[in-house]
C-alpha cells in the first residue's frame, strides 16, 4: 500500500503541490490525471524518492522514503519508477540493457535472460534486440524502457506517461494487456499518469486529478462520470477537467476573420 | 555467422566510437600525409613511396600505437564513472544499485579483453619501435602505462568532482615528491601505478557513497541537481555557493602544491637553459595578477555592493576599512607575486626555482585561506553593506546610507 501524507513541494517560489494526500491500496491502479504543469510528473518523482518534498512524507507499506539507509535499499528493490525521459544507455543492445537492470534487481541470471527475451517479444524488439540501443527509433527506445520497468519484477510501478513517447498500437495494446495482467495476477500496485482518457477508463481502478496543486477528486471512472452527469467518461473529464476547453474551440473558429 | 563471446563483443561495443574515430582520422591523416611527402620528395616508384612511408611513418606510427591507449583508459573513466553523466547517475540512484553490483553502463576497473588489447598493442609496437634502434626493455611497458595513466588521470577528474580531495591532493603531490626524488631516473612504472592506486581507491571511496557523494541532501533531490535553482531566491543566497576561501589545513595542502609544481617546473626550465629564471618574474607577476583577478571573481555575488561607489563619493572617505577588507587578499597575492621573487632572489640570494616556489605557495595560500569568506561578508553586521558600519557615518553632516542608496 502506498500512503502520501501531507506532502507538499515547490520549484523556488512556484508551489506545486500543496498538502495532498492520497491512499494506493496493494495490487490498484490509480492514474493521476490533471492539466499540463499541475504536478502530476512531481507527484510521482516525490512518491519514487527522485524528489524530496518540502513537506510531507510517503509511505511504502509502512516504511517511509528515506528513513535509514538499509530500508531505503530494500525499497528502492521494490519501486520502479520510469520517467517519460529515462536515461538509456545508447551503446547497449535491447538485451544487455534489460539483463543488466534484471541484475541490479537481483534477479537471478537465468530467469533474466529468460524474462528478457519475453520482454522483447512481447513488444515486438526481437530484430532490434542485438542492435545497440541508439539505433533504435524514438518508439522502440520507449518500448525498451518500458521492458526495463518490467524486467524489475518489482510490486510498485510508478510510470510518468507510458502510453506517450511514440509507442505503436501494437505496444499499447501490449502494455494495456501487461499492466492488467499484473494487476490481477500478481497483485504489482501502479501509478502512472496518462491523457488519453479511453486508456483511464479501460484500465484504471481509480482517478486522482490533480487541481490547484492538490488532489480535488478520487474516485472510480464510473463515480466520475456519474458525478459529471455526462454520457461518456471523455465528456465528464472535459467537464471536470477542463470546462472551457469546448467553449474555447467555439470561439477560435467564431473568431476567424471573414473573406 | 560467428558469434564473438558476449564479453569481448560488449567490449568491441564500447569502444566502437573511439576506434572508428581513431581509425578514420588515422587513415586520413596517414593517406594525407603520404601525399604530401611524396610530392616533396618526388617519388616515381613504389619503392621510393615505401621507403617514404617506412621513413616518414614508422616513428609517428610507433608514438600514436605507444600512447593512444591513454586516451582509451581516460575516455573510458569518463564515460563509465556516474558523475560525468548526470542522467546516467540519477537513474542509477533510483535503481537499487550498491558498489557490490557491476555499473549498468559500464565497469570502471580494468578488465581482461583490455589487458589482451595492450598485449596487442605491445606486440605491434616493440617491433616497430626495435626497427627504428629503440631498446625493446623500454618499449614494451608504454602502452600498459599510457593505459594506467590515462585510467588515473580520468578517476582523479572524478574524484575531484565527488569531494574526494585527499585523493586529488595526493595524486598532485605524487608526480613532483618523485622527480624530486630521483630527478635522473623516475621510475615511470611506479609513478603509474601509485598514481593509479590512489585514483581508483577514491573512485570507490566515492562510489560507496552513490549518489551523495557525502553531500548532504541540502534541496532533497538526488542525483546532480543544482541546489541553488531548486531552493529559488532568498534562501539560495544563504547557500555561499562559489565560495572561495577553504580550511587552514586544505590552504596549507594546496599552497604546498602550488609551490612544489611551480619550484619543480621552473628548475627544470633553469636545467635546460642555466640562467633563464629571472626572466621568468614578470611571468610569475603576471599569473599573481591573474590570481588576485580570479579570487575577486569568486567574491564576484557580493563584490559589487562592496564598491558602495556612492557612499564613499557623498562621505569622501575613500577607504571604508570594512568593507574593504574584502580586497586585502587579491592586493596582497599580486604585491607579493611582483615583489618577493625579486626581494628572495636578489637580496637575500635564494635560490631562483626556490624563490618562484615559495612566492607561488604564499600566493595560492593567501587566495584560498585569507577571509573574510563570503558568508561572514554577505551575512554578518561586521561587513553587511545594511549593517551598523554604514549606520554611524564619520561627521553627523555627512551623508548617511540607506538601503536604496547603497550601490
Amino acid at each position: 500500500m502506498i500512503r502520501v501524507c501531507g506532502l507538499s513541494h515547490h520549484y523556488g517560489l512556484r508551489p506545486v503541490l500543496k498538502d495532498v494526500d492520497l491512499s494506493v491500496e496493494a495490487g490498484e491502479l490509480v492514474v493521476l490525471l490533471g492539466p499540463n504543469g499541475s504536478g502530476k510528473t512531481t507527484l510521482l518523482g516525490c512518491m519514487a524518492g527522485a524528489i524530496w518534498p518540502v513537506r510531507g512524507h510517503v509511505e511504502f507499506d509502512g516504511v517511509r522514503l528515506r528513513e535509514t539507509v538499509q530500508q531505503e535499499k530494500q525499497l528502492r528493490q521494490r519501486i520502479t519508477y520510469l520517467p517519460d525521459d529515462t536515461w538509456l544507455p545508447a551503446n547497449h543492445t535491447g538485451r544487455e540493457f534489460l539483463v543488466s537492470v534484471g541484475g541490479l534487481y537481483g534477479i537471478d541470471d537465468f530467469r533474466c535472460f529468460d524474462h528478457a527475451d519475453r520482454l522483447l517479444k512481447l513488444f515486438h524488439l526481437e530484430e532490434k534486440q542485438d542492435a545497440v540501443i541508439s539505433n533504435y527509433s524514438t518508439g522502440q527506445r520507449k518500448k525498451i524502457a518500458l521492458a526495463s520497468a518490467l524486467m524489475t519484477e518489482a510490486p510498485y510501478l510508478l510510470l510518468d506517461e507510458p502510453f506517450s513517447g511514440g509507442l505503436d498500437p501494437a505496444g499499447i495494446l501490449a502494455l494495456k494487456g501487461v499492466l492488467k495482467r499484473l494487476r490481477e495476477d500478481a497483485q504489482v500496485t501502479v501509478v502512472m499518469t496518462t491523457p488519453v482518457p479511453a486508456l483511464v477508463e479501460e484500465l484504471a481502478d481509480r482517478v486522482a486529478i490533480i487541481q490547484d496543486q492538490t488532489v480535488s477528486l478520487i474516485a472510480t471512472p464510473g463515480q466520475i462520470q456519474e458525478q459529471a452527469g455526462e454520457a461518456s467518461f471523455e465528456q465528464a473529464l472535459g467537464k471536470i477537467l477542463y470546462p472551457e476547453a469546448i467553449d474555447a474551440v467555439g470561439e477560435y473558429f467564431q473568431q476567424e476573420p471573414q473573406e | 555467422m560467428i558469434r564473438l563471446p558476449a564479453t569481448l563483443a560488449a567490449f568491441l561495443r564500447d569502444k566502437r566510437v573511439l576506434a572508428i574515430g581513431f581509425g578514420v582520422a588515422g587513415v586520413c591523416s596517414v593517406i594525407g600525409l603520404l601525399i604530401l611527402a611524396a610530392l616533396v620528395r618526388h617519388a616515381h616508384s613504389v619503392e621510393s613511396l615505401m621507403q617514404i612511408l617506412f621513413e616518414e611513418f614508422m616513428m609517428p606510427a610507433a608514438l600514436v600505437l605507444a600512447y593512444s591507449p591513454l586516451a582509451w583508459g581516460l575516455l573510458k573513466g569518463v564515460v563509465f564513472h556516474p558523475v560525468f553523466d548526470p542522467k546516467y547517475s540519477e537513474w542509477l540512484a533510483r535503481t537499487p544499485w550498491d558498489p557490490s553490483l557491476p555499473l549498468p553502463k559500464g565497469p570502471l576497473h580494468i578488465r581482461w579483453p583490455e589487458v589482451a588489447a595492450l598485449a596487442v598493442f605491445t606486440s605491434v609496437v616493440v617491433p616497430i619501435g626495435y626497427g627504428l634502434g629503440h631498446n625493446p626493455a623500454t618499449l614494451t611497458p608504454i602502452p600498459a602505462l599510457a593505459f594506467l595513466i590515462g585510467s588515473a588521470l580520468a578517476w582523479t577528474l572524478a574524484n575531484a568532482m565527488t569531494g574526494q580531495i585527499a585523493h586529488c591532493y595526493a595524486a598532485a603531490a605524487l608526480p613532483v615528491v618523485f622527480m624530486a626524488a630521483a630527478p635522473n631516473q623516475a621510475p615511470a612504472a611506479v609513478l603509474a601505478l601509485l598514481l593509479a592506486a590512489i585514483g581508483w581507491h577514491g573512485v570507490r571511496s566515492a562510489l560507496r557513497q552513490f549518489p551523495t557523494y557525502g553531500e548532504p541532501l541540502l534541496d532533497g533531490t538526488i542525483g546532480w541537481m543544482s541546489t541553488r535553482e531548486f531552493l529559488g531566491w532568498p534562501y539560495n543566497r544563504l547557500l555561499n555557493l562559489g565560495e572561495c576561501r577553504v580550511g587552514k589545513l586544505r590552504a596549507a595542502a594546496e599552497a604546498s602544491l602550488a609551490g612544489g609544481w611551480f619550484w619543480f617546473l621552473v628548475d627544470a626550465a633553469e636545467n635546460a637553459e642555466p640562467g633563464g629564471v629571472p626572466s621568468l618574474f614578470p611571468v610569475a607577476a603576471m599569473i599573481g595578477f591573474l590570481a588576485a583577478v580570479l579570487r575577486c571573481g569568486a567574491y564576484s555575488s557580493v563584490i559589487c555592493d562592496h564598491f558602495c561607489i556612492d557612499l564613499r563619493l557623498a562621505n569622501r572617505q575613500w577607504i571604508v576599512p570594512k568593507h574593504d577588507v574584502i580586497f586585502v587578499a587579491p592586493l596582497l597575492m599580486f604585491c607579493i607575486a611582483a615583489t618577493l621573487p625579486y626581494t628572495l632572489h636578489g637580496i637575500a640570494g635564494v635560490d631562483g626555482p626556490l624563490a618562484l616556489g615559495l612566492t607561488a605557495a604564499l600566493v595560492i595560500g593567501i587566495g584560498r585561506g585569507m577571509g573574510p569568506d563570503v558568508a561572514e561578508l554577505q551575512h554578518t553586521g561586521v561587513h553587511s553593506k545594511f549593517g551598523k558600519l554604514l549606520m554611524q557615518p564619520k561627521s553627523s553632516t555627512k551623508f548617511v546610507a540607506t538601503n536604496t542608496q547603497t550601490a
